[in-house]
């Protein structure tokens, strides 16, 4: 199979984007589920198919619990974030997210029953920096973070929460963004 | 893998995979499953897992994020 560093297509379904879109503005609202961590941040895994040079989503899976400030993710997490991260509004103590095993389990799982593969992660930027109003490009931290993952990232900007922006760079590195073709259900 | 350590098995892993070590940063985070129960999180911790041969074991590599 084609690496997905050589994907140069991402087909994004229309209901799987407005999955996106719901799971930040819900984080943002301050609604959470039962048993789901807290705080203005949106993570998850995207799960879909490969066809040769093309991708395409077939499944949103939010992140639910997040371990970043357990150990020994936080030594890690922290010390990350003390090398990398730009100062910002929210503490760096409350930055960055790790997917419980548990739920990274499941993930995997579910992709072997249905024949999918995890694709990427997405996570989402909602404050405006100073030089980069949109923030719908990764940061160096994230590209800190994904790096080697042999994963796309998926950067969700809600900075404009009536306009959310959505873009995909392999292993969160800005010099190569793949387009994404968002696809009606009609389509 | 029975009478395997988990060590050795890793091992045997890692040199068939060298690739593997590439994406670890830091194998304290690797978590291991064994028959889709968490064992452990850490390689460090792994010598006291004892797995019997027809043990399913699954390592997870964390996904982490900005």
């Amino acid at each position: 199979m084609t690496s997905l560093a050589q994907i140069n297509r991402i087909i994004l379904p229309d209901s799987n984007w407005q999955e996106i879109v719901a799971h930040g503005k819900r984080k943002l609202a301050g609604d959470y589920l039962p048993g789901e961590s807290e705080g203005k941040r949106a993570y998850g895994i995207i799960a879909g198919s490969q066809n040769e040079k093309l991708l395409k989503v077939a499944r949103i899976l939010p992140g639910k619990k997040n371990v970043r400030s357990e150990e020994p993710y936080k030594t890690y997490m922290d010390r990350t974030m003390d090398q990398h991260a730009i100062p910002s509004k929210t503490p760096l103590s409350q930055r960055g997210w790790v997917i419980d095993p548990l739920e990274v389990k499941e993930c995997y799982d579910m992709c072997d029953r249905d024949n999918l593969i995890v694709l990427g992660t997405y996570h989402m930027h909602i404050v405006p920096w100073e030089g980069d109003p949109i923030r719908d490009t990764p940061t160096h931290l994230d590209t800190v973070l994904a790096r080697n993952s042999g994963l796309f990232q998926f950067v969700i900007s809600l900075v404009d929460i009536a306009n959310p922006i959505i873009r995909a760079f392999y292993e969160g590195q800005s010099e190569k963004e793949v387009p994404i073709i968002l696809q009606s259900e009609n389509t | 893998m029975d009478g395997e350590s988990l060590e050795e098995i890793m091992e045997g892993l890692w040199s068939r995979h060298p690739g593997l070590k590439t994406i670890l940063d830091d194998t304290a985070m690797l978590s291991i499953f064994v028959n889709s129960k968490l064992v452990t999180t850490g390689t460090e911790k792994w010598d006291g897992v004892s797995l019997n041969k027809e043990d399913e074991v699954t390592l997870i590599i964390p996904i982490a994020g900005g």
